[in-house]
């Protein structure tokens, strides 16, 4: 069984088609799509089901989570897409079962005060960490009345600590550039200074609840200058799989993970590019860069 | 005891021209002026300097709470303890963290303790002013203890800039002192002195009589991997198609300037400009921010493959690239070469800095040697700025570490006397004057460069030879490196 871990899509139709085009038509059953949010782009349903129509067909199920750049309640009625926030579900392919539980948005420190995000959370109130806790809580007791060989956490937000540092990149060039570009911006407005400086960007309640219940594998997206980073703790492996469409950086898009689950105790996890990878450097560079 | 608040102790050994120089800057305030600002060699005392002048603006009653800032986290612990070894009196605040002490819990600790001030880093001055926290009428008297970076340079055509962190300090009427090393260009000087007005005043002078420190500049050590070489050859040619590109477009539209730094037509200020005086259509504008961005990236990208970053290379797209792909299952003949001249340094007891300008590569180097060359834990030191407990870090590595990995976090006041040692630049800063800034923290020794034999090999030459020249120029005029650090 193939699981393909997808994230911060951002509505790059094109990109995902040409994706799609790629993959073994005769494995379809045997995959499943993971989408750890930040889908589409415009809020428009329409792109919404076009994405989540391509993934369907393609495999056995697509199982998602909403990021802070969609809307709550996407409202996608196609049988195999499983919505994940705040819910969970089980499937068994080749007799592996899997269970699954998810959480979608982001946490409201992790994104620019002044932007206009639908779906945050405040956690530094108690009362919503408290609500996120209970539901993730809930979830895992049914699911675990499934008895799954692998618990499978999906959420939008990387946990607290854990490949969710925004950082700035280190070159001086870039430095400077992004200098000037912060500074005019806080000029117009000081609040988006704040998000500017390297800080951690995760989600405590997602690491108060992985640090004790402790799921096989956890998926997230999010932070985009840490995609690609697989680290283990403990027997939780976590994989910020950020970001597939070509925004916001050219250099680090195009990732998806492959993880295959061949039985019970024993996965592969992979992070690859969507790219032609045949091309000298000279010509991969002009293509891609 | 004298009846005097605070002085020096019997530690101290004060010197004539550093009682000159308090006095020059005594007699500055007393003339009006407001800024001080005082560019000495490293190694002259401008914190004991400074520190006099304090003491005597406190005894004589015209300073009861002074504010001083230093440019790391890392180094206020280490001034302060310095600070109140040499001196009696100095009650100081450290760096009171606004997440973990309320306000009003800071002030009353100021108020009741009788302390004289806080010392605390740039970055949290700017927190507290910006919370409107503290104002110039809490404090009679400012230091800024490594002021180099005061100003920085925001690009060619609009020169130097007051420092994010520190804006808004040029406006308070309140009393100040900045403290810089000597090899601070004069350029950059005079933009520091203008930011802050008539009322300011430089004392900037070489004092003779100072120790020397002694380096020993090597030949770089040539690496040879072709592969590499492809790479950099690639993007070097992308590179210069981009800027002819560039070159072009300006030249159709008659724009003059802008091209020795490609970069500054992504200021917004310089694109509105572009379009307002030299008529550039938006479709253009958008292709030369397009050109640009990719110019900084191809620029990123070598320094990736010449710096074995390659822990961000294995999470970019390059990573998927057949040749990239095979390069990074490769070992990594750079951070080889790094163990065995580390080894060979280490069979001489030789106290070792190596200096990365990147956080990921300074991880990847602290690794790799460990496993490579079996080193306990205590031999190799990791200091980063991402790293918590980079003070005690520091002192593990002065009193019984063997090999110190580091980044530009310590570029500046840490002093890392390594008697007989050697700093191997394994990612060279930005600047020759960072270069100077790093080399000074080891206070003489040997200095050692790694490149991959090309067009690295060409850079690094030039670097090694630029920083001879200068030592050499430095020992005729008998002051060492001390002339220009």
């Amino acid at each position: 069984m193939d699981l393909i871990a997808l994230s911060d899509i951002y509505g790059d139709i094109d990109a995902l088609k040409d994706f799609v085009k790629t993959l073994d038509t005769r494995e379809k059953d045997r995959r499943v799509f993971v989408l750890a949010g930040d889908i589409g782009f415009t809020l428009n349903q329409q792109e919404y089901l076009q994405i989540f129509s391509l993934l369907a067909h393609s495999s056995n199920y697509v199982l998602y989570v909403p990021g802070d750049a969609d809307i709550k309640n996407l409202n996608i009625n196609l049988p195999n897409v499983i919505n994940l926030d705040r819910n969970s579900f089980s499937l068994e392919i080749d007799g592996i079962r899997l269970g699954f539980l998810g959480l979608g948005g982001a946490p409201k420190h992790s994104v620019r005060e002044d932007e206009p995000l639908p779906n945050t959370y405040d956690e530094s109130n108690p009362i919503v960490k408290d609500g996120i806790l209970t539901s993730l809580k809930i979830n895992l007791e049914k699911i675990m009345l499934t008895n799954p060989h692998y618990l499978i956490l999906v959420t939008h937000s990387p946990p607290y600590g854990i490949a969710d540092r925004s950082t700035p990149i280190t070159l001086r060039e870039i430095v400077i550039l992004e200098e000037i570009l912060l500074d005019a911006d806080y000029k117009e407005e000081k609040g988006k200074r704040a998000a500017a400086s390297p800080r951690r960007l995760g989600s405590k309640a997602i690491k108060e609840f992985v640090e004790y219940y402790k799921p096989e594998i956890h998926i997230f997206g999010h932070v985009h200058k840490q995609g690609g980073k697989c680290m283990r703790e403990g027997d939780t492996c976590f994989y910020n799989i950020s970001h597939f469409s070509l925004m916001p950086y050219k250099l680090t898009g195009r990732k998806f993970l492959t993880i295959k689950i061949s039985n019970e105790r024993k996965f592969e996890a992979s992070f690859d590019s969507f790219v032609t990878k045949e091309l000298y450097f000279r010509d991969f560079l002009e293509k891609y860069l | 005891m004298s009846e005097k608040r605070c002085g020096p102790t019997d530690r101290v050994e004060v010197r004539d021209y550093q009682i000159q120089v308090v006095n020059e800057i005594l007699d500055s305030f007393r003339n009006g002026k407001r800024n001080v600002f005082v560019s000495l060699q490293q190694g002259s005392g401008k914190t004991i300097i400074a520190l006099l002048a304090l003491c005597n603006l406190v005894n004589e009653g015209y300073v009861n709470s002074v504010l001083i800032l230093i440019p790391r986290r890392i180094l206020v612990d280490q001034w302060v303890t310095k600070a109140q070894e040499m001196f009696y009196g100095l009650g100081l605040l450290r760096n009171p963290t606004l997440s973990k002490m309320r306000i009003e819990q800071i002030r009353g600790w100021l108020k009741h303790t009788q302390a004289l001030g806080i010392v605390m880093t740039d970055q949290s001055y700017q927190r507290y002013i910006r919370k409107d926290y503290f104002s110039e009428s809490d404090f009679d008297l400012v230091i800024v203890d490594e002021a180099a970076d005061l100003v920085v340079a925001r690009d060619f055509i609009e020169g130097f800039r007051m420092s994010e962190y520190l804006s808004g300090l040029e406006k308070w009427q309140t009393r100040k002192i900045f403290l810089l090393p000597y090899h601070v260009s004069e350029k950059k000087i005079r933009a520091m002195v203008s930011k802050f007005g008539k009322e300011s005043v430089l004392i900037r002078r070489i004092i003779e009589d100072l120790p020397t420190f002694h380096y020993t500049v090597n030949d770089p050590i040539v690496i040879g991997d072709p592969i590499i070489n492809t790479f950099v050859d690639a993007l070097d040619e992308y590179y210069k198609r981009i800027k002819v590109n560039v070159n072009r477009i300006l030249t159709k539209y008659s724009v003059e300037g802008y091209r020795e730094n490609l970069e500054t037509l992504l200021n917004p200020k310089v694109l509105e400009k572009l379009k307002k005086i030299y008529g550039v259509d938006d479709e253009t504008l958008e292709q030369i921010k397009t050109l640009i961005t990719k110019y900084i990236l191809i620029q990123h990208l070598k320094k990736w493959f010449l710096y074995s970053n390659r822990e961000e290379l294995s999470r970019s797209i390059l990573a998927s690239q057949f040749e990239v792909n095979e390069w990074l299952r490769t070992e990594d003949k750079k951070l080889d070469k790094l163990a065995e001249v580390v080894r060979d340094y280490l069979s001489r007891d030789y106290k070792i800095y190596i200096f990365s300008q990147y956080v990921s590569t300074a991880e990847l180097i602290e690794n790799y040697l460990k496993e490579k060359l079996n080193l306990r834990d205590r031999d190799i030191t990791l200091i980063t700025g991402l790293v918590e407990d980079q003070w005690s870090r520091l002192d593990v590595f002065k009193r019984a570490g063997r090999i110190l990995v580091t980044t530009p976090v310590l570029d500046k006041g840490a002093d890392i006397p390594l008697r007989k040692g050697v700093a191997i630049i394994f990612t060279p800063p930005s600047s020759i004057e960072k270069l100077f800034q790093l080399i000074g923290r080891i206070r003489g020794g040997e200095i050692t460069f790694l490149a991959y034999k090309g067009s690295e090999e060409e850079t690094m030459n030039n670097v090694a030879e630029e920083i001879r020249r200068s030592l050499a120029e430095a020992s005729g005029e008998k002051y060492g490196l001390d002339r220009f650090i």
